[in-house]
């Protein structure tokens, strides 16, 4: 072990003395299963842990008036038992579901899987489906952004854990017509990291078909999140038909640029995408497994 | 279903013919005896070992997978603080050894062969030091063209390992009997396919692992996680040029080996080290370097050539098989031999031909695992009945109906079948499964289609020609003072619950309650020569022995009754733990009587001994012989639904029916054939050691996917369990371990084809491969 001192503090003001007391030297750690996991490969080089597992507020799933807000020590198994989500967040939902095995979801966070930054991170493509800000606190105060604006690379995030804290990802509260849902396909039913993931928010016109606005997240399609704008375009305004998803299906997998991986190939995944996205068309048109505010689940 | 009479002293202890018999401990669902120890986690396994003054082995593997060692320097490594001692092949005796050819040494001195060969080994008085001397050990490599195909390997041109070794042939197995090319000529249907299978990993729990400490009398004592603690101890006496009377071997729990856990380098090393540096020294694999070099399973590439009569019977057989046995020899040669010819005893063959070639490659060297040659070529061989039935109309089941073998009948290589229900289990398998309900179920609309497929399997029970000087076994069973029973034997529990079954079988021969009773952990110092949990020979063989002790057990028990409480013999019942004299109301206990007999014997325990030396040969020139005491059975239907769309394959349903000639542990025998179905499933739909030049992608569970829980059938795996009553079987009893696993990589690839049309020749049956399968359709 590299570091000198395990903090535990209680608030996040305290959190931040402490980061800028040790100017650069302490990290920020949630659940650690990122974190530790690259310690064993690549030592971390900091004189101090953070962990931010004792504070309440950032364990706290939350609405306001027009938004929803969850803490980002949250962790999966939160998010999957949460009656709120269940109801206003789908996608977020059953993303975090398929999070690893239960023991990873016991104990990894939200805040963790953004952070870390992964092109398929599962919980990370929810959020940018749902096109959620994030909550930073550092030294200088806060400030939230885009979430989709904080990846910059594999693994990288514009968010430095030894300078900043996230406290919260936040989202629209969905109205009416709205629905989201997440689908993934892996190489086994549980503990897997994805082949091709995807979240998918959409406003349909009242009483019918017609799309209004879509958002589609998915990975590892580029060396971030990514957002399938094209696709996205090709399905605004236009009525949702079995055609229209054949057609949308096709256009995702051309619109991808993924890269051959251990976990399949460029056209394996490419193929898959498509899959995946009419499925999810499919899905949503039923109203099945997606949510939207006016609808009990 | 079948109760078949018993014979020889079975006969006298159980009810006669025909009839069903009684047992008081067997055929139940009794939880393992060590259960509770490993589930609260008090169960110590070898890396839970710490014995006083322990040093911390490590071992420096070759990053290269052919590679001549110019110049190893431990100079800058010797002088971290708490490193005790470095070998490499130039401190270590460089004389060969191995348990089939002799290609092993402790340490090289000239080159190293694979990604993952041993180059140095350090201890250290942590394992942090013994990390950082190793990262400190500088070795100049000459890098030298490697093969890791074995076909590729076998071409004029390739890279040779072994100088001596032409076209990198380690062995060569060949048998023919009839005349395979006039069988062929004369057959109506000819049918001709090349199958392959891929190098797979055990993944037990616990990594391979060894304790050795210098003892007393210049002794030296091995703590290891092995499945062969008795042949172990001979091999690594001849590698450490000691006598085997030097070497204590014990075995604690294991957290299971599937077949992996033989002679093993690494325990070497740690005895190496151990002896030099006059300290106890631990070596256990990290996860990553049991992948990269543990004892995989041998990849084979299968051709198969089939003659068949109009309407179905089998009239020939020719296969041809490439095996890979990695860069040293383990007992691929024995696997590859197995692969050839053991199938030719599930079917009544008269012309058989097989030649196969176990070719060295710079790659992991391959072993035993979980049905030893006989599961791959069963993925050929019922796969290729599959797609004959397919193209020629024939039943699955039927053809398999027709060409099994039968009780009493005598295979092409003289295999003698005395008990056999493979009828039977196809019968069951059908009739729970529904088999020709679903089999005419439409197709479903849906782009996701279900499938059904059958694979049946035969195995060994024991397997004469696997240690040459002999098959059979030896145990005790010795009655204490205090009425408690411990049976001991030399044969290696290694997770499967032999150890239960002994006790149950001991329990019932003498007519103990199993609470009473226990079996000893192997120490060679104590316990009899056992060879060791391979070859589904545990139960059968082991547990024979076992049986034999308890009956010569109850035997001197009952004389002593009879002496001191003066009855004879005749009168004197004993049943669970109770012993009736047929002139009087109430019994007494074991317990009670035994510690009266003992204290009129100087305290002494009654101890039983007993011998089981199975009437078996080693096969002639010809591959000629009986090989086994009893041959297990068993019939696999697997229902299967694939996504057109996805290619993914998933279990729906799983059917095993296994003729095991007698039950002695039903929860058990379930745990055998779930874990064996579930492990045949992994291998089947995604397990897969990738390797790019010769270095393993993917050294770890994440990378490499075996199934999770929620990979189980949606529905269920049911198993079922016929008894045949095997005349040499302890209480009837064979082996289930393989044969729970040989049916399942081809009775799910049969599925598959049912459910989508599309024939995976190669395993593992991948979406990738489906849905190549499904474009060219
Ligand atoms: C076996 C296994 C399976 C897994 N399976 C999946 C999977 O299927 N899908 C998936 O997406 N992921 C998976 N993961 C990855 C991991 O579990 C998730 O990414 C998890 O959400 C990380 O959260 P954590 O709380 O453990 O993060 P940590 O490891 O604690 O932290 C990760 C990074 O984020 C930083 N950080 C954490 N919280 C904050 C904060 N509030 N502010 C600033 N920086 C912060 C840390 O400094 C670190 O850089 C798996 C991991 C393992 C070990």
């Amino acid at each position: 072990m590299t570091w000198e001192n395990y903090y535990m503090p209680l608030t996040t003001g305290e959190a931040i003395e402490l980061l800028v007391e040790k100017q650069g030297k302490a990290r920020i750690i949630a659940g650690g299963t990122d974190l530790m996991v690259q310690h064993r490969s690549d030592p971390l080089n900091v004189r101090a842990l953070i962990d931010i597992g004792r504070i309440p507020g950032l364990k706290e799933i939350r609405e306001d008036s027009r938004r929803i807000y969850i803490g980002a020590s949250v962790t999966h198994s939160q998010i999957v038992n949460s009656a709120l989500l269940k109801k206003k967040g789908r996608v977020l939902v059953e993303a975090a579901r398929t999070v690893g095995a239960p023991q990873i979801r016991n104990v990894g966070t939200v805040g963790g899987n953004v952070v870390n930054a992964q092109p398929a991170a599962d919980t990370a493509i929810a959020l940018t489906a749902l096109d959620a800000r994030i909550h930073i606190l550092s030294g200088d105060g806060e400030f939230e952004k885009p979430v989709i604006d904080t990846f910059l690379g594999p693994g990288k995030s514009c968010i430095d854990p030894s300078k900043e804290l996230v406290t919260a990802f936040s989202y629209s509260i969905p109205g009416p017509g709205e629905r989201s849902c997440f689908a993934r396909l892996a190489r086994r039913e549980s503990l897997a990291l994805p082949i091709v993931n995807l979240g998918l928010w959409l406003c349909l016109e009242e009483d019918d078909h017609i799309l209004k606005d879509i958002r589609i997240a998915v990975g590892p399609m580029s060396t971030v999140p990514f957002r399938a704008r094209e696709t996205e375009a090709l399905l605004k305004g236009v009525l949702l038909d079995k055609a229209v998803i054949e057609k949308a299906g096709r256009s995702i997998s051309d619109e991808v640029t993924p890269r051959d991986s251990f976990r399949g190939s460029a056209d394996f995944k490419k193929q898959m995408i498509g899959v995946i996205l009419k499925r999810s068309l499919e899905s949503a048109l039923e109203g099945k497994g997606v949510d939207s505010d006016e609808r009990e689940q | 279903m079948l109760f078949i009479p018993m014979l020889g002293k079975e006969k006298a202890l159980n009810k006669g013919k025909g009839e069903k018999m009684k047992f008081s401990n067997l055929g139940k669902e009794t939880p393992i005896l060590d259960g509770l120890e490993k589930v609260t986690g008090r169960a110590r396994y070898v890396p839970d070992l710490k014995v006083e003054g322990m040093l911390h082995g490590r071992i420096l593997r070759s990053p290269y997978p052919h590679a001549r060692l110019k110049k190893v320097d431990i100079s800058k490594a010797e002088r971290i603080s708490g490193v005790r001692d470095i070998i490499t092949g130039k401190k270590v005796s460089q004389h060969k050894f191995g348990p089939m050819v002799p290609d092993w040494v402790i340490l090289p001195d000239d080159k190293v062969r694979f990604h993952g060969d041993e180059v140095a080994a350090v201890a250290a008085t942590s394992e942090e030091s013994a990390a950082e001397a190793l990262s400190l050990i500088e070795v100049e490599y000459e890098v030298l063209p490697a093969v890791f195909d074995p076909e590729l390997a076998m071409a004029e041109e390739a890279p040779l390992l072994y100088e001596e070794k032409e076209n990198n042939i380690a062995t060569t197995f060949y048998v023919h009997k009839g005349d395979v090319d006039k069988a062929l000529a004369g057959s109506e249907i000819v049918f001709e396919e090349t199958y392959q299978t891929n190098q797979v990993y055990q993944a037990y729990m616990e990594t391979m692992a060894a304790v050795a400490a210098p003892g007393d009398y210049e002794r030296l004592t091995m703590w290891l996680s092995t499945q062969i603690p008795s042949m172990s101890r001979l091999r690594y006496a001849e590698a450490l040029e000691i006598c085997a009377e030097d070497l204590r071997i014990i075995k604690p729990h294991v957290g299971g080996g599937f077949g992996a856990k033989f002679e093993y380098k690494a325990h070497i090393l740690a005895a190496v080290l151990a002896r030099r540096t006059g300290s106890p020294v631990r070596m256990v694999n990290n996860r990553e370097e049991d992948f990269r070099a543990g004892n995989p399973r041998v990849p084979m590439k299968i051709w198969i050539k089939l003659g068949l009569a109009k309407d179905g019977t089998l009239l020939a057989k020719d296969t041809r098989i490439i095996a890979g046995n990695g860069a040293r020899t383990v007992y691929a040669p024995a696997i590859t031999s197995t692969a050839c010819y053991r199938i030719d005893s599930l079917y009544k063959f008269k012309n058989v031909r097989s030649t196969g070639y176990t070719v060295y490659t710079n790659t992991i060297p391959t072993s035993c695992f979980r049905g030893f040659g006989n599961a791959q070529m069963h993925f050929a061989m019922e796969s290729a009945l599959d797609t004959i039935c397919h193209q020629y109309n024939l039943d699955p089941i039927k053809i398999r109906q027709q060409n099994g073998v039968t009780p009493g009948f005598t295979s092409i290589h003289g295999w003698e079948i005395k008990s056999c229900a493979l009828k039977e289990c196809l019968d069951k398998a059908v009739e729970e499964s529904n088999w020709y309900d679903k089999k005419k179920e439409p197709a479903e609309k849906s782009p996701v289609k279900k499938g059904i497929g059958v694979a049946i399997c035969n195995h060994v029970s024991g397997n004469r020609p696997f240690f040459k000087p002999f098959d059979g076994s030896s145990a005790l069973v010795r009655l204490t003072p205090e009425g408690k029973a411990i049976v001991f034997t030399g044969e290696a529990d290694i997770g499967q619950g032999m150890n239960t079954a002994f006790a149950l079988i001991a329990a019932e021969a003498v007519g103990l309650d199993v609470k009473n009773v226990r079996t000893a952990a192997v120490d060679t110092d104590i316990s009899p020569f056992g060879l060791g949990s391979f070859a589904t020979r545990g139960t059968t063989i082991g547990g024979r022995a076992v049986y034999e002790a308890a009956v010569n057990l109850k035997k001197q028990l009952l004389e002593h009754l009879a002496r001191v409480y003066e009855k004879k013999i005749e009168q004197i019942t004993i049943n669970e733990g109770q012993i009736y004299f047929d002139d009087q109301e109430d019994p007494i206990t074991v317990a009670k009587a035994i510690q009266t007999i003992s204290y009129t014997l100087g305290g002494t325990s009654l101890v039983g001994h007993g011998v089981f030396v199975p009437e078996t040969v080693l096969p002639d020139e010809n591959k000629y012989g009986n090989v086994s005491p009893a041959y297990p059975f068993g019939c696999h239907i697997a229902e299967v639904e694939v996504d057109t769309e996805t290619g993914r394959a998933r279990l729906l349903n799983y059917w095993a029916v296994h003729d095991v000639g007698r039950v002695i542990n039903k929860q058990t025998l379930e745990g055998q054939v779930e874990g064996g179905v579930m492990m045949g499933a992994g291998w089947a739909l995604g397990e897969d050691m990738v390797v790019k030049e010769g270095k393993l992608l993917n050294p770890n569970f994440h990378d490499y996917c075996l199934p999770t829980a929620m990979d189980t059938p949606r529905g269920r795996i049911y198993s079922y369990f016929l008894e045949s009553g095997d005349p040499n079987g302890p209480f009837g009893a064979k082996g289930i371990g393989e044969p729970s696993l040989n049916p399942v990589p081809a009775a799910i690839a049969n599925a598959v084809f049912d459910a989508v049309g599309v024939r995976v020749k190669n395993l593992p049956i991948t979406p990738e491969k489906i849905l190549e399968g499904l474009a060219s359709a």
